[in-house]
């Protein structure tokens, strides 16, 4: 890994862990199908009337994806055995190019989590057309990279700890409130035919500083992997 | 109509002030005696 | 130093009690009529809440460069008290909301959503230091969640203004809304004396803290003294099993 510029380093993690995750199949497997059942519950919960429906339908979609997606950015096959980060340590990887690397593979399977969920809403909810839906492709991308920057980010925070995979999700849920309201704005603002530059521009705004956030402090976290 | 609501503010903030105040002496209490032991 | 925390409790009660006294005083309010004293509780905790949190954050930021525990136990200690302000701040706004929005909650309201967002930030930081049982890594986990949240906080806000202006355009009549001059000076008295009600509570919980830490050190000892390959380390939180 010494020999390795930062990218390339990046990029070994992302590949290794998306392997891992091919062989494991936590996110795929588990996961999407979890967001599955979640999108078919709601309905039976808040009542089947289709109008009703096809209106809160986009709106479950980013809910779901933000609720039940935080799951794979710490999914068991993304968390580092302590001889594993030991290993990691020993080949000299750059602590921020393990967060990039991190983050970008828990981004691909959280765009596969959400392209997956993206028809199981339509057949369920029936929202009917969008003027302007291709926008909505940058919706789920920008949703994909905050979300998985700050589960990566608080799955590094609770590392090690028995109340992981309960306490991970209670630190993402707050934070990742604007992102879920700007996304939401712009499906919104879509059907009424409003501008969305401001909205795209906070969920740019969140990733760029969950992005310098992640990198500054991931020597610091490093250091308290036992 | 809104006086007892107003009431009602009042007594909460002070209340939860008592309390949480009275929490912490009790709990530096039972700290101090266990160290002393 | 039992001593000065003592004069400082009395002094917070005594600000207190100064503070009501001005509440009750204040001439009433030309829209609101007496509705409106639920100001004098509600801004300062707001305040205060906010306060705290910053507190948080510098206590983290400043562990992180000085490697200090004071600093560490100034963050937890105002977190835990920033818990208690901003459910002051909640309640008061929703008492305040009930009557004159005709429901518990605003969801165009920018700055309860804030302080909401806060409240569960908090009960996850506190949760989390409760997690790790070793100080240094607490520490220094603990610091990086308060700077992660610090930059959340104003997003929240920032965001929930957008959204507001959007839809219900500039005029807007919230917890914060603009009041007359008769109402300044007891929203300030009170607004200093729950400043001094924050410094009594988070003096006394690190205090707590202090002594806890004391206590630690002196119940690890006889388990060091027997260390050895008979006895294991009792596990407090970290299971390398799970991962």
């Amino acid at each position: 890994m010494t020999g390795m510029g930062f990218w390339r380093q990046a990029r070994e993690i992302a590949r290794k862990d998306l392997m891992v995750e091919g062989r494991a199949g936590e996110a795929m497997y588990i996961t999407v199908p979890f967001g599955a059942v979640a999108l078919m519950l709601i309905p039976l919960a808040i009542g089947t009337d289709k109008p009703l429906l096809a209106r809160v339908g986009p709106g479950m979609f980013l809910a779901v994806s933000l609720l039940f997606g935080m799951l794979v950015a710490f999914r068991q096959t993304a968390t580092d055995t302590q001889p594993q980060r030991e290993l990691l340590m020993l080949l000299g990887t750059d602590a921020a190019a393990k967060f990039v690397g991190r983050s970008a593979a828990s981004t691909l399977l959280l765009l596969i989590f959400e392209l997956v969920l993206i028809p199981v809403t339509v057949l369920l909810y029936n929202p009917g057309r969008i003027d302007g839906w291709p926008w909505l492709v940058l919706v789920v991308v920008l949703l994909a990279t905050g979300l998985s920057l700050v589960g990566t980010l608080a799955g590094t925070v609770t590392l090690g700890l028995k109340t992981r995979s309960t306490l991970t999700p209670l630190l993402v849920a707050p934070l990742s409130m604007p992102m879920l309201l700007a996304a939401g704005q712009i499906v919104e603002s879509l059907r009424v035919e409003r501008s969305i530059v401001v909205w795209v521009l906070l969920m740019v705004a969140i990733n760029l500083a969950m992005s310098v956030i992640g990198v500054a402090t991931a020597k610091p976290l490093e250091e308290t992997a036992t | 109509m809104n006086e007892g609501w107003v009431v009602f503010a009042y007594v909460v903030v002070y209340g939860f002030m008592a309390g949480y105040g009275a929490y912490l002496a009790v709990r530096a209490r039972s700290l101090r005696r266990r160290r002393e032991s | 130093m039992r001593r000065s925390g003592f004069a400082l409790n009395i002094a917070a009660v005594a600000a207190i009690a100064i503070g009501f006294v001005s509440a009750v005083g204040a001439p009433s309010e030309q829209t609101q009529g007496d509705f409106a004293r639920i100001m004098f509780v509600h801004v300062p905790s707001a305040w205060l809440a906010f306060l705290a949190f910053g507190l948080t954050l510098a206590g983290g930021v400043m562990w992180l460069m000085r490697k200090q525990e004071r600093w560490d136990r100034l963050a937890a200690a105002s977190a835990e008290v920033g818990v208690f302000f901003t459910a002051l701040a909640l309640l008061t706004g929703m008492i305040w909301g009930y009557p004159v929005w005709g429901t518990f909650w605003d969801w165009g309201d920018a700055r309860m959503m804030s302080t909401a967002v806060m409240f569960f930030v908090y009960i996850g930081y506190l949760a989390l230091r409760r997690s790790i049982p070793d100080r240094a890594i607490r520490a220094r986990r603990s610091a990086i969640l308060g700077i992660v949240a610090f930059v959340q906080v104003p997003l929240v806000y920032f965001s929930v203004n957008l959204f507001r202006t959007l839809h219900q355009g500039a005029t807007f009549a919230g917890p914060d809304s603009p009041i007359d001059e008769g109402f300044v000076r007891p929203l300030l008295i009170n607004l200093a004396a729950f400043t001094l009600v924050y410094a009594a509570f988070t003096m006394s919980r690190m205090r707590i803290g202090t002594i806890e830490d004391e206590l630690d050190d002196v119940e690890a000892l006889p388990d060091l003294e027997l260390a050895g390959s008979g006895v294991t380390e009792p596990n407090l939180g970290r299971d390398f099993a799970d991962e």
